[in-house]
């Protein structure tokens, strides 16, 4: 029987400490015992990452140290601030444009059989394709402007939010319906009402879904147009071969990656929390 | 108060090819402040002859009257009660209240008031802010009733409202809306597979036959309102049920189709 005992009075044992645990020293502590296992696998990784690095002494695989080193350095000229500015600003004009169209055509599709008969080949097509194809085709048509760069982030994120906003309205709760429809709702009002937050949860799977294909997008459309942004560093680094630089612009990618999507995720999190349940479920 | 005439409605494929005659010529007409229930297996169409009433679908021929005007669709003087709840997951217990007024256009603090005064009605007071995954599927429903009630209907529109209940819940929910009935009594149209269900609810239970749905028999439940204590040993509600099982019996088609089925040719 103490036995059984044991790991409830651990659990409240730890819940009062961290209770206790106040300001910031209390709040990291939280996160970390709340996300032990992807701390650990991230430190892990890194742990991992200098031990080989170290021990090889491979030029094309610099320990995590060196890398943060160069990432300080190409910090310190100040062209890291500029060039992220530059990607970022390509990814928002970028992602808002296939937001804003994407709910427009998913909505229209999902509402309208003939609107989705007439469109969905070509959604199809585009969501199968790899987007790189276009990037010659925009080249010859708008040429190195910052327009082929909004444009390859739309490409990137357009398709899948239109798909999930239409399968969102698409399969909406019938019974919800019918019952707006009982209490004497209008078309209006059961689309406002009932369709669009039914339609929430995957509508926002989709924007999150469509920002971490954004982030591959600004990335692959200035490596392939490289001009500006980071991803035209990463091509100059590349070139020279540094790829303790290169490294480091990699990371600086991957953490605009997660903090964009973070962004997105909190965002949903407020909207849609009423479906937690029903989703982990 | 409602008057069915010769209504008859037809299931059919969009091609045409199938067709299903889910009512035949029903007849029927309810009474003001009336109980009726609506009995019969499955596929006998009891839910489809709600929703005509409801003006939640058309009907093919024949007329379906309330106070002597056509109906063309949902109205304010209606309100349903669904068998799955159909409860916004979204919106707290107070909205999904208050839903009916906020779609005719109610002020908030008008809503507000009214759906308090029926979450307290339907006893789910402290629940006000929950949302509808926190409550068993019992309380589920008293938040279906509530709703239906708060916009003040003359008739109450019942589709199985018990069916998805467990035995125990549903003995309370039963009572309790026998309770609500005898105090403040509203026209119900009550459907219903279970046959004590029926008599123990019911001014008149109408028991149907399947494929197509016609009305078999109406029968008057002999106990008045309030409902005497331990009717439900009396044995005439015994002999009644025993009755009502005898006719039901033959009419279960072991055809291998279900109600829903055949509903769901019309889409």
């Amino acid at each position: 029987m103490a036995e059984s005992i044991t790991p409830i009075e651990k659990i409240s044992k730890s819940q009062t400490l961290e209770q206790k645990r106040t300001g910031r020293a209390g709040k990291i502590w939280h996160f970390v015992f709340r996300w032990w296992p992807e701390t650990a696998s991230i430190l892990g990784g890194i742990a991992l990452w200098e031990l080989i690095g170290r021990l090889l002494h491979f030029p094309f695989f610099p320990p995590f140290s060196a890398v943060v080193e160069a990432w300080w350095q190409i910090y310190l000229t100040g062209e890291l601030i500029s060039e992220l500015l530059q990607s970022l600003r390509s990814l928002a004009i970028g992602y808002s444009l296939a937001v804003v169209l994407g709910l427009m055509l998913g909505t229209l599709m999902g509402r309208f059989r003939k609107v989705q008969y007439f469109f969905d080949p070509l959604v199809d097509i585009n969501l199968s394709t790899p987007t790189l194809v276009y990037i010659p085709i925009l080249f010859a048509l708008f040429g190195i402007s910052d327009a082929t760069r909004y444009i390859i982030v739309f490409m990137y994120a357009f398709f899948i939010i239109v798909v999930n906003t239409l399968t969102g309205i698409r399969n909406v709760d019938h019974s919800l319906v019918e019952m707006a429809r009982s209490f004497g709702a209008s078309e209006g009002q059961i689309f406002r009402r009932i369709m669009l937050p039914d339609a929430l949860p995957l509508i926002m799977t989709g924007l999150r879904i469509g920002m971490t294909r954004a982030v591959k997008g600004m990335i692959n459309g200035e490596l392939f147009i490289a001009l500006v942004g980071l991803g035209a560093r990463l091509r100059t680094y590349s070139g020279s071969f540094n790829i303790a630089k290169v490294l480091a612009i990699l990371l600086t990618i991957i953490v605009v990656a997660v903090v964009m999507t973070a962004i997105v995720q909190i965002i949903d999190r407020r909207l849609t929390g009423w479906a937690e349940t029903v989703q982990d479920a | 108060m409602i008057e069915i005439s010769n209504c008859t409605k037809i299931y059919s494929s969009h091609d045409g090819s199938n067709q299903v005659e889910a009512l035949d010529s029903i007849n029927l007409s309810v009474k003001e402040k009336e109980f009726v229930a609506l009995l019969g297996p499955s596929g006998c169409g009891k839910t489809t002859l709600l929703k005509i009433v409801g003006g939640l679908i058309p009907w093919d021929k024949g007329s379906v009257t309330i106070k002597g005007k056509q109906v063309t669709g949902p109205g304010s003087d209606r309100a349903v009660v669904f068998q799955n709840f159909a409860l916004m997951p979204w919106a707290d217990i107070k909205t999904n209240i208050a839903f009916g007024l906020e779609l005719q256009g109610k002020s908030k603090a008008e809503r507000e008031a009214r759906a308090i005064q029926l979450i307290e009605a339907v006893g789910l007071k402290g629940f006000e802010d929950r949302y509808p995954r926190h409550l068993s599927g019992g309380m589920q429903q008293r938040v279906g009733l509530a709703r239906a009630l708060a916009v003040n209907p003359e008739t109450l529109l019942m589709d199985e409202p018990f069916g998805a209940l467990d035995a125990q819940t549903r003995r309370l929910m039963q009572e309790d809306l026998l309770r609500l009935h005898e105090q403040e009594p509203k026209t119900v149209i009550f459907v219903t597979h279970g046959m004590d269900e029926a008599v123990r609810m019911a001014d008149r239970v109408v028991l149907m036959t399947a494929r197509p749905g016609r009305v078999k028999e109406i029968i008057e439940v002999p106990f008045g309102r309030p409902r005497p204590k331990d009717f439900d040993k009396d044995p005439a509600f015994i002999e009644l049920i025993d009755y009502l099982w005898d006719v039901l019996k033959t009419m279960q088609v072991l055809d291998g189709t279900t109600e829903n089925e055949t509903f769901s040719k019309e889409s």
